[in-house]
């Protein structure tokens, strides 16, 4: 196993390095100097030029690829020029909030989701089964943004019942965690049955069933934890990409996690700020896919025991 | 989001648990039967007149209702925005200063938006950006990812490397992050959307074509149209892509619904479909504010949202058990 | 024949389908009797039902199959009438199976050792953990499995067919059952193997007093194996004899057709002698004898009447109007 994890490692680094080199190459083809954009259209441009000369910006792209390579493994991912204050900060300060709604969220994902998914497999084919998959369907088909308003309008318009924004406490997580969640278990309810459907047609099943096992104890021991495995795997991926930052979530709730720092720093065309919290988004699905393939090989004994 | 990349990745993962198994009996030999010669035979007496994608597709709408009813939904919006000049009560730029933000009232069923504007004609317009960045950019990034994975299947080698790890690459961004992206780089507007899901969306198409490819490549008649010097690119549209048209078919009926939602995403942040033009995530974006005030008008685009990607997913679904049976439970 | 050593009975099983195209009759009102310590073979080729026999016994069919008739007794009680619990009781216990598939039969995710136990656990609630490691280690011992106590933690993928094939004889055996019944145990082996396997069981069937049905489409298997042959065809018995007897003495066209499919080293025949036709459709069976089609000494009666079993002298039983002394003697 221990060479399976490594071969996935040695995958993963150069794939790190070519999507900052595909962040870093989308922002720097811009015409215009950022110095400028910087400095606001007022500044002399003997300075302009000697701050752009000082920033190494005249200096050929993959010579400053390279620069901001090395900076970023130690840390250090630029300064804003809208907020004048290092990204790696900015990020420091957002992610906790991203990684708040993420617990959330996937609590409320895993709690619906793997539930919803188990009892559709077994009731295959009746009416509770097309009501799960149909919320489950509904899930995966919501435009974030619409039915955090919704919510909105519900819970705190008409009812008062929690606050329509913000991200102090946790009542304020309750609408996002939701919102966010019910989106994820789609996903989590689908693979869930299909993959326990699959599974309870081996031929293992059948000598599990053979050897006297209660059919409830047949689908848990023998079903679910087979079946498990690539939930687990899909619930690591969902995670990451849930630390990645939930745009539209963090948007409408006014949560101040990585994705509002993202649309911000579009928004008010920040591009070392867009360009350091995209790649950490990355970085973080990247890892996150690793972390999920880790565990897949944990989680299967045929990889686990080579 | 990336949660349609997801819900993709779960098909996928899904395809891979339940293809692993061994066959599963026909219609009347239960699981527990081991009698394969018989499996043999009836599997083959039922697939023997060679259905077509047509016919398969017809079938799926004679048995499944959902399915039909999904289709005829996307028509129906397809036919609404189409003649939405025809079916617009209003001009949906005309602006009445003193009826803005309103609920429903007279003469305006959905209600007016923050400059008077009637939300119902606005929708009627806006649900043709939504269905054009829904179809037309998949149509393109699925263009592009089947060429590419046809050439990296069947040639394989160097090119083959080259182009998945592009592939990689472009998969490990979710889509919504390399919009904003594109969109920092080309402009906000309608045009960055279309590039962007145009030209990154055919990674995941270019992967299963090329899997697809990859086993096909060893059929039989493949192989025999190799034997007797047939050209390479001939073999490739010939003998290849009728093969890999019905899991594009199904691909497509995936895709659109996730492009539809990361372009209403992305409208709704501001970055999408630019004032005057308008689509439904700019309407709920220019809505935000009257939400307690007027909650209809400014719900009204994303229910359309809604119903179209359920559609669109339904539809989707219903495809993939007709035409890929591996994945049927 | 139903003296007190028979263990185990089947009367007059039907086991049908219901499916959209209508009712498949894939067990059509099927005989067996099986003494105590005997090992009984049912013979057939692939969809005549011998699967589905065993299914209906160990009352796994799944939907849309069900037993409509008959009654299945195991030591004088009707398996039939016995509860969802009782029956889980009796599987794995009393009545074992082992399948056709060694490679997939096994969980990948458990140790053999646990899904051994496991078994033991299930029946007996009073023992331990660790007794039931011990006896899961001592049956890998007595099936031939080499160093049990390490294979004990060993997962299924790290094993060969035929040492799976082991394990799951073990598992069926653990609980000492009164009757196993093996699914085509042999076919997905080696034929080396497959001797070995024959022989493991034989060997536990006299130390462990087990009786035996032994499915197969393999006569040779049968010749190897059983004491007592049962040959099925569409859902029907057509013919059983002591074994020695059958293999003497075909009766049946059909058992004369499927003993004349095999090569034999001592013949230089130009052609393998075939049984033309196929299988036929259970959606649509022939009005009379089911194996009429196929046969090449079929008479006209055949083609309108269902024969019965005939008993003639020495020992066997026929389905086939050419046992009928009636039916010949009245001259077709």
């Amino acid at each position: 196993m221990g060479k399976y994890i490594t071969k996935r490692i040695l995958i993963s680094i150069p794939l790190m390095i070519a999507v900052v080199l595909v962040v870093f190459l989308m922002l720097q083809v811009l015409p215009g100097n950022p110095v400028s954009v910087m400095m606001g259209e007022k500044a002399n441009p003997a300075v302009i030029e000697r701050v752009t000369e000082q920033m190494g910006l005249n200096d050929p792209v993959l010579v400053r690829f390279g620069r901001y390579l090395i900076d970023a493994l130690h840390g250090d991912l630029g300064i804003s020029y809208k907020l004048n204050r290092p990204i790696a900060t900015l990020i420091g300060e957002a992610f906790p909030n991203t990684v708040k709604l993420a617990i959330t969220a996937a609590l409320v994902a895993w709690i619906i989701g793997i539930p919803a998914g188990v009892i559709s497999a077994i009731k295959k084919d009746t009416l509770l089964d097309r009501f799960l998959m149909g919320f489950s369907l509904v899930g995966i088909s919501l435009p974030v943004f619409w039915a955090a308003m919704l919510m909105q309008f519900i819970f705190s318009a008409q009812l008062g019942l929690l606050p329509i924004s913000g991200y102090t406490t946790w009542k304020h997580m309750i609408m996002p965690a939701f919102v966010l969640g019910w989106a994820s278990s789609g996903t989590i309810a689908r693979l869930t049955r299909s993959s326990l459907l699959g599974i309870m047609k081996n031929d293992y099943i059948r000598t599990a069933r053979a050897k006297g096992i209660k059919e409830s104890l047949v689908v848990v021991r023998h079903g679910l934890k087979n079946a498990m495995i690539p939930v687990v795997t899909m619930m690591a991926m969902q995670f990451a990409s849930l630390l990645s930052g939930a745009v539209m979530t963090e948007t409408v709730f006014g949560i101040g996690g990585i994705g509002v720092l993202m649309v911000s720093a579009v928004n008010t065309r920040d591009m070392p700020l867009l360009q350091g919290s995209v790649i950490f988004s990355t970085m973080i699905i990247i890892l996150g896919n690793l972390v999920a393939d880790i565990l897949y090989s944990f989680l299967d004994p045929k990889i686990r025991e080579q | 989001m990336g949660l349609n990349k997801m819900n993709r990745t779960a098909d996928i993962l899904a395809d891979k648990i339940v293809s692993g198994f061994s066959m599963e009996g026909t219609d009347w030999i239960p699981e527990g039967a081991t009698e394969p010669a018989v499996v043999e035979e009836t599997a083959e007496a039922e697939l023997a007149p060679d259905e077509t994608l047509k016919e398969q597709i017809f079938s799926m709408f004679r048995h499944n209702k959902l399915a039909l009813v999904s289709a005829i939904i996307i028509l129906l919006f397809i036919i609404a925005t189409i003649f939405a000049p025809f079916l617009a009560p209003h001009d949906p730029n005309v602006q009445d200063m003193y009826n803005r933000a309103s609920n429903p009232c007279e003469g305006h069923i959905l209600g007016t938006d923050s400059l008077g504007r009637d939300v119902f004609s606005r929708m009627l317009y806006g649900g043709r950006v939504s269905l054009l960045v829904g179809l037309l950019p998949t149509t393109i990034s699925m263009i592009l990812g089947t060429a590419l994975g046809l050439i990296a299947g069947y040639i394989g080698g160097k090119i083959d490397n080259i182009i998945m790890r592009i592939a990689d690459v472009l998969m490990a961004f979710p889509s919504l992050l390399l919009a904003m992206l594109v969109s920092y780089t080309l402009g906000k507007g309608m045009l960055t959307i279309f590039i962007a899901l145009s030209f990154v969306g055919w990674a995941g198409t270019a992967r299963m074509v090329r899997s697809e490819v990859l086993s096909l490549r060893e059929k039989e008649y493949v192989e025999a149209a190799t034997s007797i010097g047939v050209k390479r690119s001939t073999i490739m549209i010939r003998h290849i892509l009728p093969n890999c048209l019905s899991t594009l078919v199904v691909l497509f009926t995936m895709n659109v619904p996730g492009n539809i939602l990361t372009e209403s995403s992305l409208s709704f942040l501001g970055i999408g479909a630019q004032p005057p033009s308008t689509s439904w995530g700019l309407l709920v974006f220019e809505m935000k504010k009257f939400l307690t005030q007027a909650p209809i008008p400014t719900l009204a685009p994303g229910i359309a949202i809604l119903i179209l990607v359920v559609a669109f997913n339904f539809l989707g679904d219903a495809l993939r058990d007709q035409l890929d049976p591996s994945l049927k439970d | 024949m139903s003296s007190s050593d028979t263990i185990f009975q089947i009367k007059g099983l039907k086991t049908q389908f219901f499916t959209s195209k209508g009712i498949v009759p894939a067990v059509d009102g099927v005989d067996v009797t099986v003494k105590k310590g005997e090992a009984v073979g049912l013979v057939g080729e692939s969809g005549c039902g011998k699967s589905m026999t065993a299914m209906s016994v160990m009352q796994l069919l799944k939907y849309p199959g069900r037993v409509v008739e008959g009654e299945i007794l195991l030591d004088g009680e009707d398996l039939l009438k016995k509860t969802k619990r009782e029956m889980d009781d009796i599987r794995g216990n009393k009545v074992s199976m082992i399948f056709q598939e060694p490679m997939t039969s096994l969980n990948p995710v458990y140790t053999i050792g646990n899904q051994v136990s496991e078994a033991i656990l299930t029946h007996e609630k009073n023992v331990s953990k660790e007794e039931a490691k011990q006896r899961a280690i001592d049956i890998f011992r007595k099936v031939g499995i080499p160093e049990p106590e390490k294979r004990y933690s060993v997962f299924p993928h790290q094993l060969s067919g035929g040492l799976r094939q082991r394990v799951m004889i073990g598992m069926a055996m653990v609980c000492n059952p009164q009757l196993m019944i093996a699914d085509e145990p042999t076919t997905a082996l080696d034929v080396t193997i497959e001797a070995q396997i024959l022989y493991l069981m034989n060997q536990l069937q006299k130390e462990q007093g087990t009786a035996i049905v032994m499915i197969t489409h393999n006569l040779g298997v049968v010749a190897e194996s059983c004491d007592y042959v049962y040959v099925m065809y569409a859902g029907k018995i057509m013919e059983e004899a002591p074994v020695r007897e059958l293999f003497k003495h075909p009766m049946h066209p059909y058992t004369y057709g499927l003993m004349n499919s095999i090569p034999k080293m001592t013949e230089s025949k130009e052609h393998l002698y075939t049984i033309k036709g196929l299988v036929p459709n259970l959606l649509h069976l022939p009005q009379g004898c089911r194996f009429c089609p196929r046969c090449d000494k079929a008479m006209k009666i055949c083609t309108m009447y269902q024969p019965d079993l005939y008993e003639t002298e020495d020992g066997h039983k026929v389905r086939c109007f050419l046992y009928n002394k009636e039916v010949m003697n009245s001259g077709k």
